[in-house]
């Protein structure tokens, strides 16, 4: 059988690609790194409270990440942490200007790195 | 005028225009405020037909026009997070709804315009109102209102709920765009004029009608704004949506029926949005569509080094920025924080005021709930007595009828309004200025940690503590939770909570011949069932427990006038779903009494009785019990002869069973009900049945181990 396409012959069936996205591929392929990236950064759970820190990673899983993402917890975003609640519980912060209570398991996913005013 | 339009107009005349408008919004906005102000007394509380979110509508008529007004839930944007924005989403685009009214808080602009830029996608008649504008201009923050309405090319509103300002120019702007069909840009000097217009009858519209006009403004003949400028992301992310919106629109007949806008469904499918994606079930049509969202996903993550979810929120917080940017301006950097309201938020999460005070406030609430509820239980009694005597006297003690009737239904409705109204409605009082004053997140907030364990998370203690009062509104509570398995987990918790009625049967049996040590003992297993249950149903309902996130949001002053209206709603919610089959049922149970139906019931229940060492006679008041938990000691009582004589008739172990029974062996029948609606009868026959069988278990044991003991004794 001929291989028709005009792809590596790893993806021999594979469907071929429309001519655009194959240039758009070719040309960032070299951003594919950027996806696995160690992030350094601290928990949100571990650093002090009352300090202003920047979100580096929302590290949740799909579901919650979103949700998150909505209210408006993305890497670049300045985050408030206000306190943390007794027993190892929930951590509140105030981001975009109003406070919200995230449970620990999430807040745990969360990377930051302290704001140097 | 013409003879033609002559009749026309008279046909238009009879005929109310009615504008149905839903509000949408953020948590603690002021939205309820506006609809409490709209709706006042016709407001009800309902669910969306058969799902578990809570729905508000009510009415008013308000020049010449009938507006049905729905109060949506508080949501933050509009994807797949809870039923509750899935809910709104669909209702919002669903020809039910003519107008939406985005209620915005004023100083919080960037959270609360999230939801307003999901909203301008979906291109519906929009109306913008931002509230709170008194605390805006207090804080020296400027509006520029007129740059706004510029911007987003719609009705941008300032409001001030509390006060009343604003609000009713919601409603004439929401008659405009609805007479017009599309937004009037720069209303301020045009609007007065149509405003002057309005007023008059309605012959003055039809000089100005459209030749389509039919009354009906259906969302397809609404000319949404070009709101691109403001709407558009990054161009790597807008020529991928392009793409898929030519994709999409090959199949416009398909997607028609749905009124969503292409736009909105490219970038759905973009961020992998599992109801939109349902609409993308036909492999045949739309595999490839869905293909190749996924490589643009890929493409876009890759490029970006984020997921999906964070470039498109991020593009969208960029575009807000941008526009409050242009309309914002601060006077003063700082402003004087309210210290007491700082203070208070501390004490209430402190880790150790923070519990005091919830337990303070648990007992406090649960004390005035039941000195309010005794005096008036105690009042609507008497009254009831000297009815009684007084039928009596007229039709004679031997008439079955009047017993059936008068003892059964009635007595069932008195029972029933002074058994638990009275407790209900100061208790829903004492909820709602908890709710409006914004200490509920606080207990979530500090009970996490604790639900946890339960299988669920914070949120869930609302219900529960909702529970004490009465489980029925409760259970109808556990609404709030976002997911079906936090609401079976809580639900079934919430339903094991000891409500006011068993309180009474827990007090006046054990707390008045064994004191109240024993009293705490009995809460002790109580909870510890709960706790026990909660495990179980946490390892038998699959999927994990979702993490709590929630907005917290200052305190502040309780509105008297949102709080009456919302206790009243939900008594009026109460009353007229549960007190009809209660009513029911206590005719029916006193058909069975009168005509000796309960001796073989009696020795059917034996075997269960004997099993807990309770006298035989006691099983029919247990069943009895299904119905009003309180029953179980008012015809024990009743039995007895006075209430000293129960001392002779139970031995202190009977006691202590007999209440545990009560306490924990099913739900009354109200809550049964509202379990099923809920979630479904099976489920709730199921909690039903587990309980019972605790009951009895933990019943036994406790019968049983103290015949062992004092066997040894």
């Amino acid at each position: 059988m001929i291989n028709l396409t005009n792809n590596s012959t790893k993806r021999i069936g594979k469907k071929m690609s429309p001519p655009w996205k194959h240039k758009e591929k070719h040309k960032h392929k070299h951003w594919k790194h950027k996806r696995n990236r160690k992030i350094r950064g601290n928990r949100l759970t571990e650093v002090p409270s009352g300090k202003r820190y920047k979100v580096l990673s929302v590290g949740t899983q799909f579901g919650p990440k979103r949700r998150l993402c909505h209210l408006g917890v993305l890497p670049g975003v300045d985050i408030i942490k206000k306190r943390s609640a007794p027993m190892r519980g929930p951590i509140e912060v105030v981001v975009k200007g109003s406070s919200l209570v995230i449970g620990r398991g999430l807040a745990s996913k969360i990377l930051v790195r302290a704001k140097d005013e | 005028m013409s003879k033609k339009s002559k009749e026309k107009n008279k046909n238009l005349n009879n005929k109310e225009n009615v504008i149905n408008i839903a509000l949408a919004g953020n948590a603690n906005v002021g939205k309820s405020v506006i609809f409490n102000q709209l709706t006042g007394l016709t407001q009800t509380i309902g669910n969306w037909p058969g799902k578990t979110v809570e729905r508000k509508e009510g009415h008013l008529n308000f020049l010449n026009h009938h507006f049905n007004i729905v109060d949506l839930p508080g949501i933050y944007s509009l994807s797949t997070y809870s039923l509750e924005e899935i809910v709104s989403r669909e209702y919002i685009v669903s020809n039910d709804v003519d107008i939406i009214i985005n209620v915005i808080d004023g100083t919080n602009l960037e959270r609360n315009l999230f939801l307003t830029f999901q909203l301008l996608e979906l291109r519906v008649p929009l109306i913008i109102a931002i509230n709170q504008m008194d605390i805006v201009r207090k804080r020296k923050i400027k509006l520029d209102f007129k740059k706004l309405e510029e911007i987003f090319k719609l009705p941008v509103i300032p409001v001030v709920a509390v006060h009343g300002k604003g609000v009713h120019q919601l409603l004439e702007e929401a008659i405009e765009l609805f007479t017009y069909h599309h937004p009037h840009p720069h209303y301020t000097e045009a609007g007065k004029e149509i405003h002057e217009r309005l007023s008059h009858e309605f012959q003055t519209i039809e000089s100005v009608q459209k030749s389509n006009f039919e009354g009906l403004l259906s969302k397809k003949s609404f000319q949404f704004p070009d709101l691109s400028n403001i709407t558009k992301f990054g161009k790597e992310v807008e020529t991928k949506i392009r793409i898929l919106i030519k994709k999409i629109n090959k199949h416009e007949d398909y997607f028609e029926q749905f009124n969503y806008p292409s736009r909105f469904l490219a970038i759905k499918l973009l961020e992998k949005d599992e109801e939109i994606l349902k609409l993308f079930e036909d492999r045949d049509k739309f595999s490839k569509i869905l293909d190749l969202a996924a490589d643009f996903r890929e493409e876009l993550e890759d490029y970006h080094g984020e997921d999906i979810n964070t470039i498109i929120s991020s593009e969208i917080y960029n575009n807000i920025n941008k526009v409050i940017d242009q309309v914002m301006t601060v006077k003063k950097r700082e402003f004087r924080k309210n210290i007491f309201i700082d203070k208070l938020d501390h004490l209430t999460t402190h880790s150790i005021f923070g519990y005091v005070i919830l337990g303070l406030i648990l007992f406090g609430t649960y004390y005035i709930t039941f000195l309010v509820g005794n005096l008036l239980g105690g009042l609507l009694d008497e009254v009831f007595g000297m009815w009684s005597e007084g039928i009596y006297s007229i039709y004679g003690e031997g008439n079955v009828w009047v017993k059936i009737l008068w003892d059964g239904g009635m007595g069932g409705l008195v029972g029933s309004v002074g058994g638990v109204l009275v407790y209900v409605v100061p208790f829903f009082l004492i909820i709602e200025i908890l709710q409006d004053s914004g200490y509920l997140p606080r207990a979530s907030y500090l009970m996490d940690k604790i639900m946890h364990t339960l299988g669920t998370h914070g949120k869930a203690i609302i219900p529960m503590i909702l529970g004490f009062g009465c489980n029925v509104p409760a259970c109808a509570g556990c609404r709030i939770m976002e997911t079906e398995r936090e609401k079976k987990i809580s639900i079934a918790l919430t339903s094991l909570i000891p409500c006011a009625a068993v309180m009474t049967v827990v007090l006046g049996l054990i707390g008045r011949f064994l004191g109240m040590f024993w009293v705490v003992v009995l809460f002790v297993i109580n909870f510890a069932v709960v706790f026990i249950v909660g495990r179980i149903l946490n390892k038998l309902i699959p999927g994990k427990c979702t993490e709590l996130i929630m907005e917290m949001h200052e305190y502040r002053k309780p509105n008297t006038s949102v709080i009456l209206k919302q206790t009243w709603a939900r008594t009026k919610e109460f009353v007229f779903k549960s007190l009809p089959i209660i009513i029911i049922l206590g005719v029916l149970l006193e058909i069975l009494f009168i005509f000796n139906l309960l001796e073989p019931i009696n020795m059917i229940l034996a075997p269960i009785t004997k099993w807990l060492g309770l006298p035989a006679i006691t099983g029919i008041f247990l069943i009895y019990g299904i119905l009003r938990k309180e029953l179980t000691l008012a015809l024990l009582v009743n039995f007895a002869g006075s209430i000293v004589a129960l001392n002779w008739l139970m031995e202190p172990i009977q006691m202590i069973v007999f209440s545990l029974v009560t306490m924990l062996y099913v739900p009354c029948f109200a809550t049964i009900v509202i379990i099923a609606r809920n979630t479904n009868w099976k489920y709730a026959l199921k909690i039903s049945g587990l309980e019972i069988g605790l009951a009895l278990l933990i019943g036994g044991i406790v019968n049983w181990g103290f015949v062992l003991i004092s066997s040894f004794i």
